[in-house]
């Protein structure tokens, strides 16, 4: 398979060098994300997921809502 | 011991952008199903303010940036002050963005209708109103940037991190989209030309959607969802991941818009791919919104306000989904200039901006009044009744969609075309087309039916004009330990630097851009030269500029694609070099009528020209194009033609200035306008009487009859750079 690859750079001139290039980099780029943000730990965005609920209000919040028991 | 401060919030402002959302929502889907009547009945047209051609762009502005933008406003002002725990930065800036807003679509309901229009999908406005749209934005973005710094929460929650994707990239988009050299007070040529033109034009054109339909949008999501469901959004975490790879993924998608044209393959095929790999993210943003209900969906059979919301992130998912499979250049060469394409735009129109901004307003509206909604029960009509519109709107516009374009495609035994008048795949849709109309009214209808749901509510309401609120100060509250943010994810650190996030969101969407845009000026092979291609004669272009005012681009394409199909039906297929020197360029998106990139060279005589404008169906049975007849007594306005020729030799057509005056460019204009009134008396002469060389017809005629001449004339090969 490896020999089909390179043959393809040989005909192709650089278009499959620069197209694969971005791939890898794209690739580890998006896979190096999802496991930054996986090992976060669940305990510390509980604050930051919760701010909507919590804007400092001091009015009664009414209608529409649905509290949950 | 912290000193707590007490502030209000300004429930005024947002009140006033609610009000503005619901009016000129109602305003801009009237003006939709008018236009989707119009289709169905030509004699509806009721010319020229209110020909098809001129009121479909008002319809787009008016539902995108009247409509969706009032109802960004009016959640980004409510959720921001809450989220910053901050009134907002300055009232007389809320107030000069709120006024200032308005009127820039007051001024966008007056010019469109009278034909100032820059051609240029959803940047139609002229010159001077876009300028008067950067003042107003920086405006907004002073104020909702000025409230972030004044904030009491010391980290930015998610929704923020949108507002500031959305603020920033608008801005980058508006500006360089909108570069346009003016003429006169109210017209303007692009800088930008052709090939050039259409990127980037569509590098805006798809981020507006993407980051004024989109962004702020999902921001909203990650606000309203978890206050009306009262339970947080579901997965923290993953809102990092969607906000990183959606504002960076989405910029590059432009380019599917332009499948099988004459833009370059490259730039095709990075559009295309981005497009697909938009997927993921868009639908982390959905699954993140529908997750967060997990467990609690018996509240959604409940509440109308979280049925709303759910079948709106549903849409949204599946505008997500369709849009990069419509992005698949196989599949693209079905859909493009279809109404596939019109039914995927109002999927996502109808269904995650109408609806979401519905399910706010429901929600919103009885929060500022401190009381009920007046009716739970008309709500869920509401609901029903707009879901089945959508589903009436949308189907059958799937199948004209692929009817007509299969008929194009349709090749008889013998190897000629099936369907060899455009008419008669025009003519199959028109049932269709009375459907479409039929859903757009039912949705129409109930979004009037919650106006006055709401005004009941307001009425039975007791307004809180100003909300209070206390919370320590930042400098009062603790900085987070050098020991807490090791410990603690680093985008936390990043969440409490809002400079330092707003300028790497910048970064983010302009590599797109860059990557796109700079090869196409840089690299010559682009846009490869063509001799044959000279400028348009005066007369010409004042054509042009005609075709442009009546908004013939919304119906009629100018891009034969690269089709056995297409090549047999309207001739060779357009090449980048033939647009080189159209300022802006005229490729349109959608077939209502045939392709015109060879119109001149097709073998139609003026005077059939001279017909057809004046009454379609006279030369054309059953058409549903509108009659121009007023292009036949209008006499064509030249004083400001030399200054046309004047803007146009400035961004780079080699007009001859030299041997060019305003006295040799209007004798040139006479010159041509006569040869082809002279020859329209011959052809016609008992109606030579009325037959004059100063009226606009001869001018578009003179245009029309010029394209596609350049790109197929014989010229000797010659070697180019």
């Amino acid at each position: 398979m490896y020999k089909d690859v390179l043959r393809a750079f040989a005909e192709n001139g650089y278009y499959p060098v620069v197209t694969m290039t971005i791939l890898v980099v794209f690739f580890l780029i998006f896979s190096g994300m999802l496991v930054w943000v996986l090992r976060i730990r669940k305990g510390h965005t509980a604050h930051m997921a919760a701010l909507p609920l919590e804007d400092g209000s001091q009015s009664p919040t009414v209608s529409g809502e649905v509290h949950h028991g | 011991m912290s000193q707590v401060e007490t502030f209000r919030y300004d429930n005024r402002i947002v009140r006033d952008f609610a009000f503005a959302s619901v009016i000129w929502g109602v305003v801009g889907m009237l003006v939709g199903v008018i236009i989707a009547l119009q289709l169905v009945i030509p004699t509806l047209n009721l010319g020229p303010y209110l020909s098809f051609g001129r009121l479909r762009p008002l319809h787009t502005n008016a539902v995108i940036f009247a409509f969706v933008g009032n109802a960004i406003f009016m959640g980004v002002y409510h959720s921001t002050q809450r989220l910053c725990k901050a009134r907002m930065f300055n009232d007389v800036l809320s107030r000069i963005h709120f006024w200032g807003w308005q009127f820039i679509i007051v001024l966008a309901a007056i010019s469109l209708p009278a034909g100032k229009t820059t051609t240029k999908e959803y940047a139609e406005l002229e010159w001077p109103i876009d300028i008067l749209i950067t003042l107003v934005w920086v405006v907004f973005a002073i104020n909702f940037f000025g409230t972030i710094w004044r904030r009491r929460e010391r980290h930015m929650y998610v929704a923020l991190w949108f507002y500031i994707a959305t603020i920033v990239t608008v801005a980058v988009l508006h500006i360089f989209n909108s570069m346009e050299a003016p003429v006169t007070l109210m017209k303007s040529y692009s800088v930008y030309a052709g090939v050039q033109d259409a990127l980037v034009q569509w590098w805006y054109g798809h981020n507006a959607v993407a980051f004024f339909l989109t962004t702020p949008y999902l921001g909203l999501m990650y606000y309203y969802l978890p206050k009306a469901a009262n339970r947080p959004v579901f997965s923290y975490r993953l809102s990092i991941i969607h906000f990183w790879a959606l504002i960076f993924i989405y910029i590059w998608a432009g380019p599917h818009h332009l499948l099988f044209t004459a833009l370059p393959d490259w730039a095709q095929s990075l559009g295309m791919v981005f497009s697909l790999m938009l997927i993921a993210p868009s639908w982390g943003g959905m699954l993140n919104g529908l997750l967060t209900l997990r467990g609690a969906w018996d509240k959604v059979r409940e509440e109308p306000v979280l049925k709303f919301l759910v079948v709106g992130i549903t849409a949204y998912g599946m505008a997500t989904l369709e849009g990069p499979l419509l992005s698949i250049k196989s599949v693209n060469a079905l859909s493009h200039y279809t109404d596939w394409t019109i039914a995927h735009v109002h999927v996502g129109a109808l269904g995650w901006n109408g609806f979401m901004t519905f399910g706010i307003l429901y929600w919103l509206i009885p929060q500022l009044y401190r009381t009920e909604l007046y009716s739970k029960k008309w709500a869920n009509i509401h609901f029903w009744i707009g879901l089945i519109g959508i589903l009436i709107y949308v189907v059958p516009l799937y199948w004209a969609g692929v009817t007509q374009s299969l008929m194009w495609k349709q090749f008889t035994d013998e190897g000629v075309l099936a369907y060899p008048n455009f008419l008669s795949t025009v003519t199959n849709l028109i049932p269709f087309y009375a459907m479409r109309a039929i859903g757009g009214t039912l949705f129409l209808g109930s979004t009037i039916f919650m106006a006055i749901n709401l005004w009941k509510t307001i009425q039975k309401g007791d307004f809180e004009a100003e909300t209070e609120a206390s919370a320590p100060a930042l400098r009062d509250q603790p900085m987070p330990t050098a020991e807490y943010e090791a410990h603690a994810y680093k985008h936390r650190k990043l969440e409490r630097l809002p400079f330092l996030f707003t300028v790497l969101s910048i970064v983010a969407i302009l590599i797109g851009g860059l990557v796109e845009l700079v090869p196409l000026y840089l690299i010559k092979s682009n846009v490869p030269t063509m001799v044959s291609v000279t400028p348009y004669s005066p007369l010409e272009l004042e054509g042009r500029d005609l075709y442009i005012r009546e908004g013939c681009v919304q119906c009629h394409s100018q891009m034969v694609r690269p089709f056995r199909s297409e090549t047999a039906r309207y001739g060779d297929y357009s090449k980048a070099g033939e647009f080189v020197y159209d300022h802006p360029f005229l490729w349109g998106s959608k077939r209502t009528g045939p392709d015109l990139a060879r119109e001149g060279v097709i073998g139609r005589s003026h005077d059939w020209h001279y017909l057809h404008m004046e009454r379609p169906q006279s030369t054309s049975p059953g058409s549903i194009m509108p009659d121009y007849p007023w292009l036949l007594r209008n006499k064509l306005k030249t004083k400001d033609t030399w200054k046309k020729i004047k803007v146009m030799k400035d961004l780079g057509v080699p007009y001859p200035m030299v041997d060019y005056t305003p006295e040799v460019v209007l004798s040139l204009l006479d010159q041509q306008a006569e040869e082809i009134a002279a020859e329209l008396r011959v052809k016609m002469p008992d109606r030579a009487e009325e037959i004059q060389a100063d009226r606009e017809i001869i001018a578009l005629i003179a245009y029309l009859q010029r394209l596609g001449v350049d790109a197929t004339k014989d010229v000797p090969f010659e070697e180019e750079l």
